[in-house]
């Protein structure tokens, strides 16, 4: 018999509990959105929507403990029937099955007052999992870090590169972040535990920060030399109103409303009955940061040149910086790498940057797919001459545009 | 086990000094460090240049290296060895200054333990050499001629048929095609000058010979040695290794001793480091300017400096506009095109001469760092000027001027430096020969002044002297003076060098001077 049903097992957070429960010995039975692409033996899985009832209760067969993390983060259209129809649609497969425990995993920001999407339907998302399964085990994690830098925090984190980093309304919410790995953990841990059933539990790490704080530390970690302003409320809801037509926001009402309305927080049951031994926050952020900028420089990198980064460039550019003792990580983004690039052409030629910019273009010219591009072939003069002004005409831009912003002190201009 | 001859070095010297000896039944035991090339430079799809760049997912293998080592960040030159060593020859440079100690100052000069030594890295650019530059050489009086043709036809030379033996020219491709015609227009005007262009000889074959098969015209010579058409001195090497009466042995030699009519030689096994001692009846050195100086130097004890020469050069990006917006032609070669030769030099030979490439298959990325612009738009800028960009290496003619070579403490210390009248001479020489590419068409966009010594051309540290004066010599025959069984065959020899090629000098009178000990 499998002990756990894990939902949302090919998120961040789901990738990390089946681990965890691994790792303790526990058998998993694992409910991806997508076939998992890489699948183990000791792993049952089962994908496809988390509404869907025959799935659901193909699921829960046989099972003691259901861990729902499913849902939908950002505020999405369908975030209602995910989070709350869906989570109703498990609870009730669980109770017909004869599963024992249920642990809903939700959000800290499901007690704020003010509440954004997804707030809400997580909020809601408890009480319909309780209506049909009264004994829940509900856990409200704060702000999650993972081995990488995404999210929230992702968001966060390209804020305080920024010149001025706004803030809406006090900034003095408090947050508790954790390791992911810890609370995967913990939940497995607590997940075994008798004790757990029918309680709701804050959870987050043993170091408290208001909201303004945590942007302080992630400039520490960043290296960025910004400010923070604060911002009227309305004004951080328009511009996220402003920004919901885009397909990723990089803000959403609910993240406004959030970093805003102070909620007290008390961790100790869970860090009690999860075991918890928290990692330290600034080091595990450091460390998330480096990795992050690694993993997503070959990309960036190649991008720019023109390359697609296929698997095979990324691997071969990142074996060539190794080689070449290039391994330092570049503090760059889409839309500064130009201006950094135009920069650093003038002013550090030998610098960091120029030298993965060309190991980035040499891997792209030894490439097929650069071929038409780049070999030579019969044009007429005036195209060439024509093409050759604007290479120029855009160049002028971009090195006098850098020169406008890298002026302010306040950036690292180096990339580096 | 007694030897006739021990050849040191495997390159252009030491590989015809010792093919002599061979063919005339002398038993010779060559030594040097032996280092073979990775086999992808000889594996290469039967594909040119554009083929390989559309089709073969692994093209990257050839254009950056195996390991990726070629990928230039030390700038244009890529530090030592640079262009030369491009692709997959970087085992050209490998280990030679951890275990032949060298100190720079102001001198870039290189060494090798490969086998063919230098010659493994060849642009196959040859010139015979006129009386007068023979004379320059410190070779006065000595007919050359017979040794050349013995060469040109062991190893295959093609160029102009103004010589005996060689095989038809390269083709010319649509630069030189462009730029000869303006050079048959105006040839009053670079008669006046006393500027000439002229088609060189190259060691390329253009007929098959052998096992080696002519130059298949794909434009990859750069980063493969295609067919075996270009020749390199370890193909001679391998040919002897099937001879009875050769041996090899892979090591570092330290010093020899004369004695009791024989020589006796001490060695430090590659890889193992283990000390052997070879004895023959007499020693040719022929490791290279460098290497022969501190072989010699460390034997007999000299600490005081020896002169030493270094061909100097500079690299010249020359745009072609004529060729703007063409493809060019689909067949053609790597190598130097064609050389337009400053002949207002001294002593009756030339002050300069430039070797002429067309860039096409170098790589784009070699020149994106000096387009300055940001990177995207310098790949495409290049790509969009490559068509016309043309690449000039141009020499002067060079004299030992106030360089020089020591050996303290086990270490090599070389020191380069130019006197204000040389720089100033260099400098008119270059004014002139970009004058004669301007007349031909093709606009000098951007000189690079490369550091003394990067050429790899070395001479002059064991120069010829009637009498013996200075500390190391040698006679017209190559033998040491003070030693009786000692000989160099190499460029040490050289008094002075010519700013034209003259690596089939080297093979030749290497040949030469072991056929004297016949």
């Amino acid at each position: 018999m499998t002990r756990i049903l894990v939902t949302g097992a090919d998120g961040v957070l789901g990738r990390a509990v089946v681990r965890a429960a691994l790792q303790k010995g526990v058998t998993v039975r694992a409910w991806t959105h997508r076939p998992a692409v890489s699948k183990t033996s000791e792993i049952q899985y089962i994908d496809g929507d988390i509404q869907d009832v025959v799935l659901a209760d193909t699921a829960t067969k046989n099972v003691e403990i259901v861990l729902h993390l499913a849902a939908r983060k950002r505020d999405e259209p369908d975030s209602h029937d995910v989070n709350v129809d869906g989570s109703r649609i498990l609870a009730e497969a669980a109770r017909r099955n004869g599963v024992s425990s249920f642990i809903y995993v939700s959000t800290q920001s499901a007690k704020l007052k003010e509440q954004g999407v997804y707030a809400k339907t997580k909020r809601e998302g408890e009480d319909a999992v309780r209506s049909v399964f009264p004994n829940v085990t509900v856990i409200r994690p704060s702000l999650l870090i993972g081995d990488t830098i995404d999210g929230l925090i992702g968001t966060l984190m390209s804020a305080v590169a920024l010149l001025f980093t706004p803030v809406f309304g006090s900034g003095q919410a408090i947050f508790r972040p954790m390791h992911i790995d810890d609370l995967s953990v913990a939940l497995i841990t607590l997940a075994l535990k008798d004790e757990s059933k029918g309680k709701v539990m804050d959870a987050g790490g043993s170091e408290e920060y208001t909201f303004i704080e945590l942007l302080h530390l992630l400039r520490g970690v960043r290296g960025s030399r910004g400010k923070t302003v604060k911002l009227p409320v309305w004004m951080g809801l328009i511009i996220a109103k402003v920004l919901s037509h885009l397909p990723h926001p990089p803000i959403t009402r609910s993240n406004v409303i959030g970093g805003n309305e102070v909620v007290p927080m008390d961790v100790g049951e869970f860090r009690r009955l999860g075991e918890v031994q928290s990692r330290p926050l600034a080091e595990a952020l450091r460390s998330a940061w480096q990795k992050t900028k690694i993993g997503k420089e070959p990309a960036l990198l190649l991008g720019y040149i023109g390359a697609k980064p296929m698997p095979s460039l990324v691997e071969r550019y990142s074996q060539a910086c190794r080689l070449h003792n290039r391994e330092q990580a570049i503090d760059t983004s889409r839309f500064l790498l130009p201006l950094q690039d135009a920069w650093t052409k003038l002013y550090e030629k030998n610098g960091v940057l120029q030298d993965k910019l060309l190991i980035a273009a040499a891997i792209y010219e030894a490439d097929i797919h650069s071929a038409n591009a780049l070999l030579p072939r019969e044009r007429s003069l005036a195209i060439v001459i024509l093409q050759s002004i604007l290479y120029g005409l855009y160049g002028a831009v971009m090195i006098i545009a850098c020169h406008i912003l890298f002026l302010f002190p306040a950036r690292t201009r180096h990339g580096v | 086990m007694e030897y006739d001859v021990i050849v040191i070095g495997s390159g252009p010297a030491g590989a015809h000094a010792a093919l002599p000896l061979i063919e005339a039944g002398k038993s010779v035991l060559m030594i040097d460090g032996g280092k073979v090339g990775p086999q992808i430079l000889r594996e290469l799809p039967p594909l040119r240049y554009d083929e390989i760049r559309r089709t073969r997912e692994d093209q990257w293998k050839w254009f950056l290296g195996e390991d990726l080592s070629s990928i230039p960040l030390g700038g244009l030159e890529g530090g030592l060895g640079g262009g030369m060593t491009s692709g997959n020859r970087k085992y050209v440079l490998e280990d030679a200054d951890q275990l032949l100690p060298i100190e720079r100052h102001n001198a870039q000069v290189i060494q090798s333990l490969a086998l063919g030594g230098l010659g493994a890295a060849w642009g196959a650019a040859s010139a015979f050499f006129s009386r007068a530059q023979l004379d320059f050489l410190g070779l006065s009086e000595i007919d050359l001629e017979p040794w050349y043709s013995r060469i040109s036809e062991s190893i295959g030379i093609s160029g102009p048929s103004d010589r005996p033996a060689v095989q038809p020219p390269l083709p010319a491709d649509h630069h030189v095609r462009a730029m000869q015609k303006r050079y048959n227009t105006d040839r009053a005007w670079f008669q006046e000058q006393n500027l000439k262009m002229v088609l060189p000889h190259s060691a390329v074959l253009t007929t098959d010979k052998g096992e080696r098969k002519k130059n298949p015209l794909r434009d990859m010579d750069y980063f493969s040695d295609p067919e075996q058409s270009v020749y390199r001195p370890a193909m001679t090497v391998e040919h002897l290794l099937q001879r009875p009466n050769f041996q090899f042995h892979a090591a570092v030699v330290r010093r020899f001793e004369e004695r009791a009519g024989l020589v006796k030689i001490e060695s430090e096994t590659m890889g193992t480091g283990e000390t052997v001692t070879h004895t023959a009846k007499h020693l040719i050195l022929a490791a290279g300017a460098v290497n022969t100086a501190r072989i010699l130097l460390q034997s007999k004890g000299i600490d005081t400096p020896v002169s030493f020469v270094g061909k100097p050069h500079v690299f010249t990006a020359v745009l072609h506009p004529a060729l703007l917006g063409k493809k060019g032609d689909d067949d053609r070669f790597s190598l130097c095109q064609a050389l337009l030769i400053d002949e207002q030099g001294e002593e009756g030979i030339e002050a300069g001469s430039a070797q002429l490439y067309s860039y096409r298959s170098m790589g784009l990325f070699r020149i994106v760092r000096s387009i300055p612009l940001p990177m995207p738009l310098a790949l495409r800028t290049a790509a969009l000027l490559s068509p016309a960009l043309m690449v000039a290496d141009i020499r002067f003619s060079a004299l030992p001027g106030k360089n020089s070579l020591r050996m303290h403490e086990g270490t090599v210390s070389i020191s380069m430096s130019v006197s204000d009248e040389e720089k100033k001479q260099r400098q008119k020489t270059l004014r002139r020969i970009h004058q004669g590419l301007r007349k031909l068409g093709a606009f000098p966009a951007r000189t690079l002044t490369l550091p003394e010594g990067s050429s790899s051309h070395y001479a002059g540290t064991v120069p010829i002297e009637d009498v013996p004066k200075l500390p190391l010599s040698c006679d017209k025959n190559g033998q040491v003076h003070g030693s009786e069984r000692i000989f160099v065959a190499d460029a040490s020899m050289f008094v002075k060098l010519p700013s034209l090629p003259h690596t089939l000098t080297i093979m030749a009178n290497a040949r030469r001077v072991a056929s004297g000990l016949i």
